[in-house]
């Protein structure tokens, strides 16, 4: 090496490490090393690639020499078979002078090399306290490109840029939370300002104190749960609880009522976005799934949830991995799924309207929540702890509630179960003068209809008809005691009609 | 909590439920010492709401000779199931 080569090589490296210094992203670090290095050693192509030992990838961080944001490369690939394993076993840097004569790469890999005209590359491991972080690469589009020398010299810059390269790693951990809490913050601003408190569980009759032993039971364990009950029965009340009980109670409890949001924006509510995926989308926002992160995600009425959004939601229960709309980078989420319906999500199931591998995989802890009706018992204290919150808060005097108007709540069937009483009690306090509690008992007539009774299509009726004989002659169609003996039809009109109706049998003992 | 000459109040805001039930009982084993000879009256005119365990402090209470001074519907109701059990 002459004495003008080691003097531009120092500089190099002088400007190297001051430009590193200031790096806090890989691609300026990528971009600083090129325009450095350029001038100093014959390269096309540089790559900062992250090493994730968890699953054995090599993930592209940042490249120069190509087009960085081509949306057809593909940014992940095993380590197996890669120059990374290499490096891995051999802890040394790695040189291939002819890539053309190289055995030990996966062949996909090589693909990508000939596609480049890459001849010849040079690895060097960047390793710091923490262990191996990745490799940077030096690659040429001619054979035997680096001397001993120049190896040398991206050896030192290697040992610098691996200190660079963990800053930019740290700096990217910091804005990730940062942006996290940035989130967390507007979400959980939300939720104090939503309408209802949920803190308590009122009541201690049998058919609750069976509830909360399950909530007690369930609660402690990481595992998905089902909270099923009519509308009223005070589900989201449950899932606050188990989450409050769990181990996970630090961190956020995020909801999502799936019958509230439109069906087209569910996926980006859940998965978050990154900006431009679509229009309107003018910032990165994350999803639910995001901040549920070591948190607990409630999916309240679970049973609307689109058909096509329910295989995604699946992907993630199983192995936490989802992308941001119009996002390449993998994203990992730890949480805990509790889902609530007041739906009968067997049955969507029987009639397709419910995936059933994503019923089984949430339906691992059932809870039923009985309705008001079926714990009489609790209707006293939960009227006189409604009555002390809305009189607290009208700053009125109540002081009694005569035996005949407890008599006529304790009665009442309440078909809209706890929501229903304690919008009565509200009505109540605010009528009532006196300091004894006065109800709008004409509210209460019982001649209202219990549930509301849907109207539903000939189609849907007919299916559902069919589908209870079907269960009724354990899917047994034709002979004497099958489905079509039971409808009064020959078996080849019942088939026809299921074939119609699209009805089959998918899942055995599922109804 | 105030106290004058033997008479001692523990004012209770808030709801007496879960975390804030040993709270109180703390609170409540001081204050016995503090004032060996003392009357105690508990103050619940400002508390929300009042679960099983706190229930059970307040029996507790009342057997060791606290008195209680209760505001809305749902409190009294629990203070007066108390003192009609004990009775």
């Amino acid at each position: 090496m002459s004495a003008d080569d080691s003097a531009l090589k120092y500089r190099a490296l002088l400007q190297i490490s001051e430009a590193l210094i200031a790096c806090r992203d890989r691609d300026a670090l990528v971009h600083s090393l090129w325009e450095a290095l350029h001038p100093l050693i014959a390269f096309d192509y540089l790559v900062i690639m992250r090493y994730d030992a968890v699953r054995r990838l090599i993930i592209l961080k940042a490249i120069a020499g190509m087009d960085r944001h081509d949306p057809d490369r593909q940014t992940e690939w095993p380590v197996e078979g890669s120059p990374l394993e290499v490096l891995l076993e051999t802890k040394q840097p790695l040189y291939v002078p002819d890539l053309s004569l190289e055995t030990r790469f996966r062949p996909d890999l090589m693909e990508v090399y000939r596609q480049h005209n890459i001849r010849s590359g040079f690895w060097i491991d960047l390793t710091t306290s923490r262990g191996m972080q990745g490799a940077i690469a030096f690659s040429s589009c001619q054979p035997n490109a680096y001397t001993p020398e120049d190896r040398e010299f991206m050896q030192h810059i290697g040992r610098q840029v691996a200190i660079a390269n963990e800053n930019a790693v740290a700096f990217e951990e910091i804005n990730e939370l940062r942006r996290h809490i940035e989130d967390e913050k507007v979400y959980l601003e939300e939720e104090i300002r939503t309408e209802y408190r949920f803190d308590e569980i009122v009541g201690s009759g049998p058919a609750l104190r069976g509830v909360l032993q399950q909530i007690q039971t369930a609660a402690p364990t990481d595992s998905s749960i089902l909270i099923q009950g009519e509308t009223g029965t005070g589900k989201e009340l449950v899932a606050r609880a188990i989450h409050r009980l769990s181990s996970r109670a630090n961190a956020t409890f995020v909801k999502l009522n799936c019958a509230a949001i439109p069906a087209g924006l569910i996926e980006s509510e859940l998965l978050g976005h990154e900006k431009g995926a679509f229009t309107g989308a003018v910032g990165q926002r994350i999803g639910r799934f995001e901040l549920a992160h070591r948190g607990t995600l409630f999916l309240d009425e679970i049973g609307e949830m689109p058909l096509e959004m329910q295989p995604k939601l699946l992907r993630v229960l199983q192995d936490g991995q989802f992308e941001r709309l119009g996002g390449t980078r993998t994203m990992q989420s730890d949480f805990r799924l509790l889902a609530a319906t007041n739906r009968d999500l067997r049955t969507m199931v029987a009639e397709q309207q419910f995936r059933a591998d994503l019923f089984y995989r949430v339906n691992v802890f059932p809870i039923m929540l009985p309705a008001l009706r079926e714990r009489r018992e609790d209707i006293p204290t939960l009227v006189r702890y409604f009555v002390q919150e809305f009189a607290t808060r009208m700053r009125k005097n109540i002081e009694a509630i005569p035996a005949e108007v407890m008599e006529t709540l304790v009665n009442y069937s309440w078909p809209g179960n706890i929501r229903e009483l304690r919008n009565i009690i509200e009505r109540s306090v605010i009528l009532t003068s006196g300091k004894r509690l006065t109800i709008p008992k004409d509210d209460l007539h019982e001649s209202r209809p219990t549930t509301p009774a849907p109207v539903v299509t000939m189609d849907d009726a007919e299916r559902r008809h069919i589908l209870d004989a079907l269960d009724a002659s354990n899917w047994v169609v034709g002979g004497p005691s099958g489905a079509a003996s039971m409808l009064g039809m020959k078996r080849s009109t019942l088939q026809s009609r299921m074939q119609k109706l699209g009805i089959m049998r998918r899942y055995v003992g599922t109804r | 909590m105030c106290s004058s000459g033997d008479h001692v109040t523990l004012k209770v805001c808030g709801r007496l439920a879960e975390g804030w039930v040993p709270e109180l009982e703390n609170c409540w084993h001081a204050a016995r010492i503090d004032h060996p000879a003392g009357k105690f009256l508990v103050d619940l005119k400002h508390v929300t709401f009042i679960d099983d365990k706190g229930r059970s402090l307040l029996e507790r209470m009342h057997r060791d000779g606290a008195t209680f001074a209760a505001a809305g519907l749902m409190t009294r109701a629990i203070i007066d199931n108390i003192i009609h059990n004990e009775a």
